[in-house]
């Protein structure tokens, strides 16, 4: 039997003239069902509609009906549907309410008025349900974003829901942080899940769906097969450092001896809070080095920090790409960055109305115009799809055949294999 | 209503040391104490009437001023970023979301910072006061020079309020102090040397200072606000 | 961990006491028995050498604004050319002393209220709202939450613009200032999103955790309604236009109000209470 339907759902953003959900007809049943599809094409408006934040927390114009355990969708106010509909969303920092991890657990049950008793039982049954008792007394500050996804969905399943959504919720989480969120979604009565980064997860849904451009369709389409890697010539010394310890309070790294050249395309993996990041930023001279020498051949360095989406503040996003080119004095068009990363149908748009995956994609436009000299990219294909990282590759490529030294934080394997000509473990305090 | 209200009992708060009442022991603490509830009630009457979205949106611009103050050395002289914030609240938002915009970012600021004082009940009423300004403002103008007229006139008004807290400690000094008996005249050109000899040129910081935070910020600030504000309507068809 | 509702009822019986009393005396021992409570109890992180700072300079400037502008009292040790605006004119002992004990007040006021914000967590005090304040509390402890991210957030953008090419300026301000308030807004959007879909927003609520009261709590609470209920018997002293230069004597009921104050200072500093 159908948990939810939709039909003939049509929506539209305040303001925006084409549909984000163009007649929409679908029934969610019992199981996994998993929503693929471009960033963009309209999962996360999709997904909203269960629980009614589409159309009531977004406003705008809709069309067509639906419904989720019996309620209608159009005009019961999504604090009444929350009672059947949990969801977690995709930042794992702007989800949570409440100083410490239990509270947060009780924040849905305070809402429903159960009584104070009864709480503890839910709250201590939700938080062992997802493997996570053990952060009970935590305060959230000081949780790491995998451990704040699992917090999220605790608080959901304390809620009891019939019906579970989560909107790409392992997008900003390293590997471990994501196989410890999926595996504690299996065994749930029913599960709607978008993801675009999928490792093997189709197999396990009873359902597969795709949605682009605002359209639903059955099935999922197996990645394009990555293009053959092209030879690459590094030239001479781009970065060096030497003996150098660095962090943001206190030694993170130490004793740390590299070495980059010209065209070359540097891979830096390992465990977050390890010191990729650390890294990146001493190499860019915005961290100073505690010890040690850096050294950077001259020409501009691009930079581009995780959560690069919060950078943007222009009206469109060629302005952005305008700024950056205006100041690197290059003469190159911005139509060649913009156009590379898939944007150019996108470039009046404003930033911040875009989806996460497109706005990462205008901000990593936005640093690395104007041919730069050195690039450091960290976590450049966090939220993006297959295509989106292909594009991303083609660019990366592009800026090392003009001869810039490259070096990028990733957990993405299929980044590091498609595009790094040497890959670095940063692990303990320590540069392998 | 509830912040006119609110704002009448606000007035009565500053004003009480200069209307001659009995001298009462403990007058002074029982009227912080009385503004702070008034305040709170009115915070939450008026809290209870916003959408969740307008709610947080409240505390993500108290949590803005404080945030600043942490990062950012404190303005230059009375200038605060924090009024920005409140005048763009209630120019967008109304007089009402103005006020609650104003006592919020104060308290929080207050809490955050560790700045918690007897001053706070008058402060929170100044700049509750400052957005109400502005949402009025709004009701009538809706151009950035109006605001910024509005940001100019509320950066020393903000400030001459709150000398009239501080006043009531200079008491019995002729000239610049308060005596009481005086007539209503000769009250005010005294209070007029205290503040012009105290705080006139600090007042100006805040002055400028809004003016020149809302002709260089202002667009893209009131653009997301209105972007939000359409958000509160829904066509169904 | 002191219960946050029985440091609120020792603050408001330091502010009555403070406010309440122009006694020189009383309010300095007040502005004691509150610092020797900030001092033992004051939180991790909390600077207080800067907030001393602060006092102290408030206590001398309220004094030396006062012994500049007010020329009333027979004992002058000085006399500034007239041509001084406002200021000129003799400089009397009653003046300066007038200013001390005004400060005094002041300093004493500040520091009764101080231990609201400097002995507890603001989450803490947040939950001791009474329930009828729900609206206020989740709007307050959401704002608390989201100060940490925004200043990370402006700092992080501050960096990734620098990497742009900006450079600090008057008219480049927009470029950090402008993403940073955005980003915060739209952060607190997406968290009043994760409220709604979590049921918040109308209805009846109830509540999960309620901070632990001892019996430290109910003395000092019991303490300050005692302090508050002796200040107010007292007859309201005669309004003087200007105090006369003699040492105000202390009695009794005074002298136990304020002591009073430092029941606190007993009870909240042993470790087990501090757990």
């Amino acid at each position: 039997m159908a948990i939810a339907s939709l039909r003939g759902l049509s929506y539209w953003y305040p303001g925006q003239a084409g549909p984000a959900l163009a007649e929409v007809d679908l029934e969610v049943g019992e199981g996994l069902t998993l929503v693929a599809g471009p960033s963009g094409g309209g999962k996360s408006s999709l997904l909203r509609c269960f629980n009614g934040l589409v159309p009531h927390f977004y406003g705008g114009r809709i069309k067509g009906g639906g419904e989720v355990a019996g309620l209608d969708l159009l005009t019961t106010p999504t604090r009444r549907l929350a009672r059947a509909v949990g969801f977690v969303f995709q930042n794992p920092e702007a989800q949570l309410v409440s100083p410490v991890v239990e509270a947060e657990v009780a924040f849905g049950l305070e809402n429903l008025a159960v009584p104070r008793r009864e709480m503890r039982a839910r709250v201590e049954a939700a938080l062992a349900a997802v493997g996570a008792l053990a952060l009970r007394q935590r305060r959230v500050a000081t949780l790491s974003g995998g451990e704040r996804q699992l917090v999220a969905l605790a608080s959901v399943l304390a809620m009891e829901p019939r019906l579970v959504v989560l909107d790409e919720p392992t997008s900003q989480l390293d590997p471990e942080g994501s196989a410890a969120l999926l595996a504690a979604l299996f065994g749930l009565p029913a599960v709607v899940l978008a993801e675009h980064r999928l490792d093997g997860l189709p197999a396990l849904a009873a359902r597969r769906l795709t949605m682009a451009e605002g359209r639903v369709r059955e099935g999922i389409s197996a990645p394009p097969p990555p293009a053959p890697r092209r030879p690459r010539a590094p030239g001479h010394v781009a970065w060096r450092l030497e003996g150098v310890a660095a962090g943001p309070a206190g030694p993170l790294l130490a004793g740390v001896d590299l070495v980059g050249r010209a065209g070359e395309v540097v891979a830096l993996t390992g465990p977050n809070g390890g010191g990729k990041t650390t890294l990146l930023r001493t190499l860019a001279g915005l961290l100073p080095p505690l010890a040690g020498r850096v050294e950077r051949r001259g020409g501009r360095t691009a930079y581009l920090p995780q959560d690069a989406g919060a950078l943007l503040h222009r009206p469109t996003i060629r302005a952005e790409v305008e700024l950056t080119l205006g100041r690197s004095g290059g003469a190159e068009p911005p139509e060649l960055v913009l156009g590379e990363l898939g944007l150019l149908e996108l470039a009046g748009r404003y930033p911040r109305d875009l989806s996460a995956g497109e706005r990462q994609r205008a901000a990593i436009a936005a640093v690395i115009a104007g041919s730069p000299a050195l690039a450091l990219l960290d976590e450049p294909t966090r939220g993006m799809d297959a295509m989106a990282a292909r594009r991303l590759r083609d660019a990366v490529d592009r800026l090392a055949g003009q001869g810039c030294a490259v070096v990028l934080a990733t957990h993405d394997r299929d980044l590091v294999e498609a595009v790094a000509d040497r890959v670095l473990t940063v692990s303990g305090g320590e540069v392998r | 209503m509830i912040v006119a209200l609110a704002s009448l009992a606000g007035v009565a708060l500053f004003l009480w040391p200069y209307l001659g009442l009995g001298p009462f022991p403990a007058a002074p603490a029982l009227a912080v104490a009385g503004g702070a509830v008034v305040l709170l009630a009115a915070i939450e009457a008026a809290a209870r009437r916003l959408d969740t979205r307008l709610l947080a949106l409240l505390a993500a611009l108290a949590a803005v001023d404080a945030a600043l103050r942490l990062v950012l050395v404190t303005g230059i002289g009375g200038f605060s970023p924090v009024f920005f914030l409140i005048l763009c609240a209630g120019f967008v938002f109304g007089p009402t979301y103005g006020f609650l915009t104003g006592a919020t970012a104060l308290l929080v600021s207050a809490l955050a910072t560790g700045g918690v004082g007897p001053w706070l009940p008058y402060q929170m009423f100044g700049a509750g006061w400052v957005g109400m300004f502005a949402g009025l403002v709004g009701l009538r103008w809706r151009s950035l020079p109006a605001l910024a007229v509005a940001g100019l006139l509320t950066g020393f008004a903000f400030g001459a309020v709150l000398d009239l807290w501080d006043w009531s400690y200079l008491r019995g000094s002729p000239g610049a102090g308060f005596t009481p008996g005086l007539s209503i005249g000769a009250v005010i050109a005294a209070f007029g040397r205290f503040y012009l000899l105290t705080s006139a040129l600090y007042d100006a910081f805040r002055a400028f200072g809004n003016v020149l935070m809302l002709l260089l910020l202002g667009p893209p600030v009131l653009a997301a606000m209105h972007r939000l504000k359409a958000r509160f309507t829904l066509v169904v068809e | 961990m002191p219960n946050p509702r029985a440091v609120v009822a020792w603050s408001v019986a330091g502010l009555v006491i403070a406010a309440g009393w122009s006694n020189p005396l009383t309010r300095l021992l007040v502005t004691l028995s509150a610092l020797a409570l900030v001092g033992l109890r004051h939180r991790r992180g909390v600077r207080l050498r800067g907030l001393l700072f602060f006092l102290v300079a408030a206590w001398a400037g309220t004094a030396v604004l006062n012994l500049l502008l007010s020329h009333l009292g027979s004992d002058a040790f000085l006399t500034l050319p007239g041509w001084i605006p406002l200021a000129g004119g003799p400089l009397t002992v009653e003046a300066l002393a007038y200013g001390l004990v005004a400060g005094l007040g002041l300093v004493a006021t500040v520091l009764t209220i101080l231990p609201l914000s400097v002995c507890l967590e603001p989450q803490d005090l947040l939950v001791a709202l009474p329930s009828p304040l729900h609206r206020t509390g989740a709007a307050l402890s959401a704002s608390l939450n989201l100060v940490p991210g925004i200043a990370r957030g402006y700092l992080a953008i501050q960096e990734a613009q620098r990497m742009r090419g900006w450079r600090p300026s008057l008219r480049s301000l927009p470029e950090v200032m402008v993403p940073a308030l955005l980003t915060a807004m739209e952060d607190s959007i997406q968290l009043a999103e994760a409220m709604e879909a979590r049921g918040y927003g109308g209805g009846p609520r109830t509540s999960y955790t309620s901070p632990a009261w001892t019996w430290r709590d109910s003395t000092v609470t019991l303490g300050a309604l005692a302090a508050v209920v002796l200040v107010l018997a007292q007859p309201p002293p005669a309004w003087l236009a200007y105090p006369a230069l003699t040492l105000p004597a202390l009695n009794l009921a005074a002298l136990v109000a304020c002591l009073l104050l430092f029941l606190p200072v007993l009870l909240w500093r042993s470790p087990a209470s501090a757990a």
